[in-house]
């Protein structure tokens, strides 16, 4: 386009991009950290359930 | 020793809850689809950044727009399928849909909150401000609030039909707000707010503020990123959706354990 300066803005550019780089890693880790602590309950729980229950 | 709340009304019984244990194929189905997702996520980025042409007025900071109008659609379908679910629970009364529902929530809120950043990283470039008062910037906060408080009032109401039925019709009216942030610069004449795809009452004979279809891959690129960002949503919506699954079967354990299902 004549006479028009294209502006210098990369590092903008950059901050957007890695901001949501950041907000969509912290959902996944979220949810990973999340799964793990529901197997670990659901683990424990069943054992817990296991063992009350009572012996024939 | 924690008193749990005796099973009535809406409340979670053990034996209705999916037992994780899914068919195989959905499964595999599950990890094919998220491996495609990552595979796509970098084909997204390297068109966004370096494919697409620079824009000549705006610089690189108008690369912001391919996350930041794509991301709004990504959490657009998550927040729609808040509505079906919502419909779909108040027909019904399976709680199965009040956990989509809220895992719906859970992923399109994160993705609107990535188009609220990056529309601040690019509104500083180019209007000089991080933030500034104008109608489609105060809808999208308005939105952004809304389900927000979605999240927060569902925490507050402890009998799970209530809570469900609440949640629900809550998550119908609140997809107004997201309609209001999409229409808000194509019918008001005072938003500095360019409109990407179409025309706009500022822009009445332009494509949309880049000139989409036919300028140097710009709209293929934005093709490109609303197609992943859109596939990113529905697959984080169904591993959520197993999370939720997940979670409403510990806490019927937790129930059994406790002698009060």
């Amino acid at each position: 386009m004549e006479g028009v300066t294209t502006p210098s803005n990369i590092e903008y550019m950059i901050l957007g991009y890695a901001a949501a780089g950041v907000i969509m890693l912290l959902l996944v880790v979220s949810m990973v950290l999340r799964a793990r602590r529901m197997r670990a309950e659901a683990e424990m729980l069943e054992k817990l359930a296991e063992d009350d229950k009572p012996e024939a | 020793m924690a008193i749990a709340q005796p099973a009535g009304e809406g409340q979670l019984a053990f034996a209705d809850l999916p037992s994780g244990n899914y068919p195989l194929w959905r499964t595999r189905l599950l990890y094919g689809l998220s491996a495609l997702t990552l595979v796509g996520m970098l084909l997204m980025l390297y068109t966004a950044l370096f494919w697409a042409g620079t824009d000549a007025v705006q610089g690189h900071a108008q690369r912001i727009f391919y996350i930041h109008v794509s991301s709004y659609a990504g959490g657009s379908v998550a927040f729609f399928v808040t509505v079906v679910a919502g419909g779909l629970y108040l027909f019904t009364r399976q709680m199965k849909y009040d956990r989509l529902a809220v895992a719906s929530v859970k992923v399109g809120l994160p993705l609107m909150t990535v188009t609220l950043v990056t529309g601040s990283a690019w509104a500083r470039p180019i209007w000089n401000t991080w933030w500034t008062a104008d109608p489609r910037l105060n809808a999208m906060a308005v939105m952004w609030l809304l389900y927000a408080a979605y999240m927060t009032l569902r925490g507050a109401i402890e009998h799970p039909d209530r809570r469900a039925r609440f949640a629900a019709v809550y998550g119908i009216l609140a997809f107004a707000s997201v309609v209001y942030v999409f229409i808000v610069p194509r019918i008001r004449t005072d938003t500095l707010h360019p409109v990407v795809i179409g025309p706009s009452p500022n822009n009445p004979m332009a494509n949309g503020e880049f000139e989409v279809r036919t300028d140097n891959h710009i709209g293929a690129t934005m093709g490109i990123a609303m197609t992943w960002w859109c596939v990113a949503s529905v697959v984080l919506l169904w591993w959520m959706v197993r999370l939720e699954n997940a979670a409403a079967r510990v806490q019927a354990l937790k129930m059994r354990v406790l002698g009060t299902e």
